[in-house]
């Protein structure tokens, strides 16, 4: 029996008839099948292999019946409506049990249940206890009762599908960190998922769905609300990273994005979806202080660094005044090489100053002339060495400082590791969709590619101190403004073969001429 | 001209640092310029040595203002409230370029708001200007 009752609880399931509604379920299906056919007696069945299922009936037939002995065994092979017009006359039912006994059947006609995948689930089906035959208005009405019975059960199944997605939504809406919520254009709100909710003390959860809640909050927390509410009945969609203290005491940063909808009578909503963004707030706000900390603290160190520095070179320059004559030999020779390190420490702590500085006070934006910036900046380096700099007579919009930063010391880098004493600098600038492309070319003596990334990193530098004096951080420095800006640089360049930097800057607004 | 004699004014340095103090009277000995000059290493040391008996000459102050114990500011803030030298002269010689600490400091009836470079080498004309002025100037008796 198990395998029967599994076809009838699959094709239940199927349609979500349940155990308690399935007997009036066409029951006026089957009435209305007499009445139409003049027959007294009628049904709706489901049949599996080997059982015909009676769901409804006109009439006191077993609720189950063998597939043998079914009339209705017949209907299913078929599309049509089947008629047995007697059932005594005919091979196939006069020796049946329902002929032969009570209510003794001289007449049937049914047809099949088929549903839109073409399975027959089925049959509706009429019988009388005399022969008879259908007219052609019958068979009609026969056919489209049948049709109803397999839309009744369509429609429940999408019913019971929709409801389940439902189900779906509402446990991926419940389950959802995000806090959910929908406003009709009265501020009221009409939903809300288990994540907003536990934002309100649990003694006015109820009163949460169909108010404004504006209450709960303070004032310029709950006008800030609406201020936005109203622009996104206006906009269609707005976006705010807001901090809330909501009513139950907490305080929560909170990224909301709402959007405007519309129902069939053109009724707008909003539809907020916000996630909490507190912690990461936080850590960012963590971040950015320990930045500024370490940025201080660089600024200290060098600050103060420089002051015992300043007395050494003060000392030693008075040494060298009232003694300088005692001192010969490697003595003069060490004397000379305590300056230079005094001089180079000194560099190092500017650099490293410098370092802490950059993009303290960057500026704004401004319109610039690419060519009279390089040439200013090369004149402030003030070398011995002729170089010859050929910059694109292009204007550009950029904050004045950091490019003077870069231009700076890329022009010194390129003068300074040169390995003749006169060479050549060209400086381009190309408009990239966003961004400016400039780059930065020498003919110096090129840098292999497997040192490439290593130029780039604090206090860097290629060749020893003592060959060419440098603290190492001028790239760092420059990628730094850079990066402030989210600007760019890569080197091109091989043994030999000059050195070309690239600059990636993006455009930004000119605020001010 | 009323010049008064020289040899009289002196100069009270009060200065935390010893390299800074080394670096002035360095400069005054180069200069051959003979005034005295007295040091104390914070406010605390210079009321010290008003009080006592130290200072046995008219003198100019040449005041730091990043000091330990008591600062430029808070020393002539107690200088201005003291009945015996409200009156001094002071010229302030500090690292120091902030503007509240020059606008603070003048407040304060100083003669003189001087910054020093870190290096020292603006020292020179500083000097300069102390040794004309102590030259020239006429201070105020001591009225007791």
């Amino acid at each position: 029996m198990p395998k029967r009752d599994e076809f009838r609880i699959q094709i239940l399931k199927k349609y979500n008839i349940l155990d308690s509604d399935i007997n009036d379920l066409f029951d006026d299906i089957v009435v209305l099948a007499t009445e139409g056919c003049d027959k007294p007696f009628a049904m709706v069945s489901f049949i599996d292999t080997d059982k015909q299922w009676v769901i409804s009936q006109v009439g006191s037939f077993p609720s189950k019946i063998d597939l043998e002995k079914a009339f209705c065994a017949h209907t299913v092979i078929q599309t049509d409506v089947f008629e047995i017009f007697d059932t005594l006359l005919d091979d196939r039912t006069k020796q049946s049990e329902f002929v032969l006994e009570a209510p003794n059947i001289r007449y049937y006609a049914g047809v099949p249940l088929i549903n839109s995948d073409k399975q027959t689930l089925g049959t509706l089906c009429v019988l009388d206890t005399k022969p008879h035959i259908l007219n052609k208005h019958q068979k009609i009405m026969l056919k489209l009762l049948a049709k109803d019975v397999v839309s009744q059960l369509e429609l429940r199944k999408k019913n019971y599908e929709l409801s389940k997605l439902k189900d779906l939504y509402q446990m991926i809406t419940e389950n959802n960190p995000d806090l959910i919520f929908a406003k009709d254009s009265d501020f009221k709100i009409l939903h809300a998922n288990s994540a907003f909710l536990s934002l309100y003390p649990e003694e006015i959860r109820d009163k949460v769905i169909g108010y404004t809640t504006l209450e709960e909050f303070d004032e310029q927390e709950a006008e800030a609300f609406l201020v936005q509410d109203r622009l996104t009945f206006e906009q269609g969609k707005t976006e705010t990273l807001e901090k809330i203290a909501f009513p139950t005491g907490e305080i929560r940063t909170l990224f909301t994005t709402k959007t405007r909808f519309e129902d069939d009578e053109g009724k707008a909503y909003i539809l907020g979806v916000a996630r909490d963004v507190t912690e990461r707030e936080e850590l960012i706000e963590m971040l950015k202080k320990s930045n500024s900390d370490l940025d201080e603290f660089a600024y200290i160190a060098s600050h103060d660094l420089k002051a015992p520095l300043n007395a050494i070179k003060r000392l030693v320059s008075w040494i060298e005044e009232d003694a300088g004559e005692v001192l010969q030999g490697d003595s003069l020779e060490h004397f000379g090489m305590i300056k230079n390190r005094i001089n180079r420490m000194n560099m190092l702590l500017k650099d490293l100053l410098d370092y802490s500085r950059v993009g303290k006070n960057d500026g704004l934006p401004q319109k610039l002339n690419l060519q009279e910036t390089a040439r200013h900046c090369y004149q402030l380096l003030d070398l011995a060495e002729d170089f010859v700099i050929n910059v694109d007579d292009i204007d550009v919009v950029l904050p004045k400082l950091p490019l003077e930063l870069v231009l700076t010391n890329l022009m010194s880098n390129a003068i300074k590791h040169h390995d003749k004493k006169s060479g050549h600098i060209i400086i381009k600038c190309k408009h990239i969709k966003n961004d400016y492309q400039i780059s930065v070319t020498d003919d110096g003596p090129g840098i292999a590619p497997s040192l490439h990334e290593k130029i780039f990193k604090k206090f860097q530098t290629l060749k020893p101190r003592d060959e060419i004096e440098g603290s190492g951080l001028g790239l760092a420095m420059v990628e730094k403004a850079l990066a402030n800006h989210s600007g760019k640089i890569s080197i091109k360049s091989d043994v030999g073969k000059g050195a070309t930097f690239v600059i990636t800057w993006p455009k930004q607004e000119a605020t001010s001429k | 001209m009323n010049i008064s004699n020289p040899n009289q004014i002196g100069i009270f340095l009060i200065e935390d640092d010893d390299i800074d103090a080394m670096s002035i009277k360095r400069e005054f000995k180069r200069r051959k310029i003979a005034n005295p000059i007295t040091r104390a290493k914070d406010g605390v040391e210079a009321f010290e040595f008003l009080a006592s008996e130290k200072l046995n000459y008219p003198f100019i102050i040449l005041l730091d203002l990043q000091m330990p114990r008591m600062n430029g500011l808070e020393f002539l803030t107690k200088l201005r409230a003291d009945s015996d030298y409200k009156n001094s002269v002071v010229f302030v010689l500090t690292t120091s370029p902030d503007k509240q600490d020059i606008f603070n400091s003048y407040e304060l009836n100083i003669a003189g708001y001087f910054i020093k470079d870190e290096v020292g080498e603006g020292l020179i004309g500083i000097v300069d200007i102390l040794d004309g002025y102590m030259n020239l100037v006429h201070l105020p008796k001591m009225l007791n």
